[in-house]
């Protein structure tokens, strides 16, 4: 494996159908945009990193930033620095504050939001706050593209759905208006490990009725934690919350857990879930 | 491999293993001292330098990853006029970074100073909190980079 | 061998120079079956244990620390072996290729079900009759603490380069003790000690590198020269130094107090269990500064203390400042607070009820003269309001129903007091130092100590206290870098010893020569050296007498808000008093109580918190300066456990804190 920095294969498009070219031709090759999840952590002298890369640093088209009125779109390859410089106004709160939680300023200027979600062993920190806000993802092949949102770029065992000749390129982000947007992350340091938890909710209210509700959980497995039904029970219901509904809520949310506790969540983890999202639902309009 | 950049306003071109940290790069084919490689990890923040303007971990960016990139290290910016300040402002104040995270400390200033010419506390704590070597508290740091504020406000009055 | 002082150790190379790896141990604790090394190439040369030409060992605090395991493997991350080459890239590529077969043993661990192999020390003190007390006691309160610090892997480099030739080998490493670097390495290649030369590198923060490490790796390139007959450089990685570097000595402590009825301490019983790794070195001093921490300064007449100190399946810990009265003081005054509580009493008012008065007898049985500690403690309780916050923090939490959701912010405030000592109390050797002062024609002053390699502010106190003495600029005042074959054996520079021992050298031979020096031609150069004992003030065997002097005292508040949904700690206020005898520059002192404190922080935590302390010297003038280092840390982690605990009403009893052990705490 310490033969892979000397003997790494570098490839550098200069073009996205380049890349997609490339990518056809040799499906192992390994995308490299800020390449911070692959060398975090990595204390080697000489890292391991892969057999072949491709260099996405000067593919400009996925450092596009594009903004209309419903909605956002980032290149994949746009860094988080960056995203955070786009300003207050039009980031979502809650990927901001999710943003935020990741690693230092440094590594930010390096590390970019398709790499982020594009990491096949872990769901990292921007998957939850993006699911939440039903981002879109298009991923482009050799040939052929398609739009799809996230939640369905992760099948039923959380891996992710991607082909090995395919890649992101860009995500779409609606720019809702939100009440409340809330992200937390649970973690005993800026690198997650296996205890860490994160949750993003989202809440709209209207003359003191609840007309929108949305609320993810990720742990630091592979699984994204949502269910429209329990979000869906809650719409219409009159703000500030009563105990009995948010009582409610969460023994519905408590019965979900435990189908997953034992693959998705430690009764640390679970039981910090359940506090998240209590916390949230008592503090929309309150 | 080959890799062509720009480094401290020149550019270089070295053959080395695609793989090698930049961090190690500098210290080693370029002989400049002043980029220690700390952690390995992108943790500790000694190794810092500016990448295309932004601050970045330099053993975090793999040597094919900086292909025709700007790399500065405190090395390339001794003699300007904003680093000088800088280190005039960090003496004048009685802040002595160690010399394992000097370049670090003064490369922070550098690029924090350029993007928010006057920062609040809160700042000024969110770009040096997370450098792991503490060798000199924060108070030092605020009182750097207030006398360096305040000297460049007078400078450019005067200038005016 | 030039002068490398100004060089940081992995910045140094010389023409023809090999690199050396280090194959490493990948299991806790075992024996080596069988080791396959892969072809080497025809330049790269394999060092094992059999190959090492003196005994495979080096001596530190009284423990043998083997160089190269032969056939036991007593922690994570210990050598077995040795690469030696010129291309770094490929030995680390040979080191991976390294396949070890081990069989695996029961690894030994920090537990009160240790084996009879882990002991390596024990300590039984007893004063008064501690049965009868407790037969007697209106009020009995027992808690268990666990002390596991994690420590902080240095930023600065570290590692060894090593050269020989006909007459002498040169050794450069960042070190803290050079004589032990410059010992270790003879002894190992069985030659006269004067042979061997250590000149020390530049590093950065001292208290971050390892003590042990660099004679250990000193050892491993002299014997890498001697074989290879070259010079060898060899630099610890990043994983070396996570693995090797960070690990502090733990404890769990156990305490069993009685109370009468107005709160007071009538006996205490504490059993202490310590650690320090494989090997157990410093056993005597980790174990013998617990024994002096754990009844603190608390007036009791019947004390009964039963310490052991074990191995664990760990990497040797690096002594710090701090070691042993960190454990014991956190137990203490956690305990304090909670006694405190028991008996509803404000636990400031209950700790100044329960100091010892002057002239009563410490543990040590010795008088206790008059101390600052009263004093500290009700500075630091008026200026933080200690008083009305925690009376008003219990009363919310009391009004908090049992079956009510706990708020989302829960606030409290804690206190502790603690004493520190600098220098080695179990080994009086360990004290002796050497320092020369030389006075040039043309007056410049030259301070010649090896422990030159320090940090900023040790130089400039050494600076600043010459220049006084003698009225001469600072700039004309040197420290000579550290060099065995010139300058004096100092001492390892730890445990405060720079403050308490090698400055008040530097200060006599400053004064001697003020005395002589418009009398005396010049140059003039005066030597002072303080030999090893306490002299008849510290007796270790009895464990008997003043083991420090001075004492440094300090006492802390800390008041935290605690979110209760993340587990997340924001220090709200924090205020701590400190007696250090005099304080040469209020401004650098101020500095170190603040990167302690942060650094406290993130240890017990895992994350950064900002923090505005509020900090106030109390100097008596005329006093020797005191020990510091460590003493910030140690009066803090109790005082923010405390805060937490009264936060939460759980009682935190162990470090680190981690999210996990709130929900056991909190909820299970």
């Amino acid at each position: 494996m310490a033969a892979n920095s000397e003997t790494l294969k570098v490839f550098r498009p200069r073009t996205l159908a380049e890349l997609l070219s490339l990518k056809k031709r040799r499906p192992d090759v390994v995308p490299f945009a800020g390449g911070t999840y692959i060398l975090y952590g990595d204390t080697k002298k000489y890292p391991d990193i892969a057999a072949a890369v491709a260099s996405m640093r000067h593919l400009e088209e996925l450092k596009r930033i594009h903004r209309t009125e419903r909605y956002i779109e980032l290149g994949a390859g746009v860094t988080l620095s960056e995203i955070m410089r786009i300003g207050g106004r039009i980031v979502p709160p809650a990927l901001a504050q999710a943003i935020r939680t990741i690693a230092t300023k440094p590594v930010r200027s390096l590390a970019s939001i398709g790499g982020n979600i594009c990491v096949r062993p872990q769901r990292l920190t921007l998957f939850p706050v993006l699911s939440a806000l039903e981002a879109r993802l298009e991923l482009r092949e050799h040939g052929g593209s398609r739009w799809i949102p996230i939640a369905r770029f992760i099948d039923q065992t959380g891996d992710l759905d991607i082909s090995e000749t395919e890649i992101v390129t860009r995500l779409r982000i609606p720019l809702s208006e939100w009440n409340y947007q809330c992200y937390r992350r649970l973690t005993d340091g800026p690198v997650s490990d296996r205890h860490s938890l994160s949750f993003c909710g989202l809440a709209n209210a209207d003359r003191g009725v609840l007309t929108d509700f949305r609320f993810v959980f990720g742990s630091m497995d592979k699984t994204i934690l949502r269910n429209r039904e329990i979000e869906a029970g809650l719409v219409g219901r009159k703000v500030p919350l009563l105990s009995r509904d948010i009582n409610a809520i969460c023994a519905s949310f408590e019965e979900l857990m435990q189908q997953f506790q034992s693959g998705f969540v430690s009764p640390f983890q679970a039981s910090m879930a359940q506090k998240m999202l209590r916390w949230f639902l008592s503090s929309i309009d309150n | 491999m080959t890799v062509t950049f720009t480094l401290n306003g020149k550019q270089v071109t070295i053959d080395t293993i695609p793989g090698k940290r930049l961090a190690d790069v500098l210290k080693e084919d370029f002989a400049l001292p002043a980029t220690r490689p700390g952690c390995y990890a992108g943790v500790c923040g000694t190794c810092a330098v500016i990448v295309n303007g932004e601050l970045a971990h330099s053993c975090l960016i793999p040597a094919f990853a900086i292909q025709d990139a700007e790399v500065l290290t405190g090395e390339g910016l001794e003699g300007t006029r904003e680093f000088d300040e800088i280190l005039s402002g960090f003496e004048h104040a009685g802040y002595r970074p160690c010399a394992n995270c000097r370049q670090s400390k003064l490369l922070t200033a550098y690029v924090l100073l350029t993007l928010n010419p006057n920062p609040e506390r809160a700042n000024i704590d969110e770009w040096f909190a997370d450098q792991k070597c503490s060798c000199s508290s924060l108070t030092d740091i605020y009182k750097a980079i207030d006398y360096i504020v305040l000297h460049r406000r007078s400078a450019s009055r005067g200038r005016k | 061998m030039d002068d490398v002082s100004k060089t940081f150790i992995d910045d140094l190379q010389v023409d023809g120079m090999f690199h050396c790896v280090a194959i490493r141990s990948r299991i806790r604790r075992g024996t080596i079956r069988e080791i396959k090394i892969p072809e080497l190439p025809p330049d790269v040369v394999l060092i094992q244990a059999a190959d090492l030409p003196g005994d495979n060992h080096i001596s530190i605090g009284g423990t043998e620390l083997p160089v190269l395991a032969e056939t036991n493997v007593e922690h994570p991350g210990q050598a077995i072996a040795l690469l030696c080459g010129e291309d770094e890239f490929q030995l680390q590529r040979l080191a991976e290729e390294v396949e070890i077969q081990y069989d695996r043993g029961d690894p030994f661990s920090l537990t009160r079900e240790f084996k009879i192999d882990q002991e390596r020390y024990t300590r039984t003190l007893t004063t008064g009759n501690v049965a009868a007390a407790f037969e007697k006691a209106f009020q009995i309160a027992e808690g268990e603490y666990k002390y596991e610090p994690a420590g902080q892997a240095p930023v600065s480099p570290a590692g060894a380069f090593a050269m020989a030739d006909s007459k002498s080998v040169y050794i450069a490493t960042p070190t803290r003790w050079a004589f032990h670097v410059r010992n270790s390495v003879a002894d190992l290649l069985g030659i006269d000690r004067e042979r061997v030369v250590v000149k020390c590198t530049r590093t950065s923060r001292m208290d971050t590198d390892c003590l042990w490490y660099p004679s250990m790796t000193a050892a491993q390139t002299a014997v890498a020269t001697a074989i290879c007959g070259k010079p060898v450089r060899m630099i610890a990685t990043a994983r070396e130094k996570e693995l090797l570097f960070t690990r502090r000595a733990g404890c769990i402590i156990s305490h069993k107090t009685a109370l009468n009825k107005s709160g007071k301490i009538t006996a205490m019983q504490i059993q202490i269990i310590s650690e320090s790794g494989a090997f157990g070195i410093f056993a005597a001093e980790h174990l013998d500064r617990l024994c002096l921490a754990a009844p603190g300064y608390y007036a009791v007449k019947a004390v009964r203390i039963d310490g052991i100190h074990i191995t664990t399946s760990a990497p040797p810990a690096n002594i710090h400042d701090g070691i042993g009265f960190d454990g014991g003081f956190f137990a203490l005054e956690i305990h304090a607070s909670r006694l405190a509580e028991l008996h509803d009493e404000d636990p400031s008012a209950w700790r100044l009820q329960n100091l010892l008065p002057e002239r009563n007898l410490t543990v040590t049985k010795t008088r206790a003269g008059s101390t600052p500690q009263r004093k500290l403690i009700e500075s630091v309780i008026d200026i933080s309001d200690f008083c009305r916050k925690y009376s008003a923090n219990e009363i919310q939490k009391k009004r908090r129903q049992p079956s009510a959701p706990i708020p989302e912010r829960v606030r409290g405030i804690g206190m502790a007091t603690c004493f520190h000592g600098g220098g080695f109390i179990s080994d009086s050797k360990a004290n002796a130092a050497s320092a020369t002062v030389k006075l040039s024609s043309e007056s410049q002053l030259s301070i010649l100590t090896s422990s030159a390699a320090v940090p900023v502010s040790s130089a400039g106190m050494y600076i600043d206290s010459a220049s006084r003495i003698l009225s001469v600029d600072p700039a004309a005042v040197q420290i000579e870098p550290t060099d065995t074959s010139v300058t004096p054996d100092s001492g390892p520079a730890v445990l405060s010893r720079n403050v308490t021992i090698v400055s008040r050298l530097i200060a006599a031979c400053c004064q001697a020569i003020q005395k002589q020096r418009f009398r005396a031609p010049l140059p003039m150069e005066i030597s002072r050296n303080r030999h090893g004992g306490r002299g008849r003030r510290w007796d270790v065997e009895n464990f008997k007498g003043v083991p420090f002097s001075p004492l440094s005292w300090a006492s802390c508040v800390a008041e935290i808000e605690l979110n209760t949904v993340t587990y997340r700690i924001d220090i709200r206020g924090l205020w701590i008093s400190l007696n250090l005898g005099s304080v040469l520059d209020e401004r650098t002192a101020a500095a170190i109580v603040e990167n302690e404190l942060l650094d406290a922080f993130r240890m017990c935590c895992g994350y950064s918190c900002a923090m505005d302390p509020k900090i106030q010297f109390f100097q008596k003038s005329g006093a020797s300066p005191a020990a510091l280092s460590g003493l910030t840390s140690n009066v803090f982690l109790p005082a923010l456990v405390s805060a937490l605990s009264q936060a939460t009403g759980a009682y935190f009893d162990s470090l680190p804190i981690s999210k996990a052990l709130f929900f056991e705490y909190m909820e299970t």
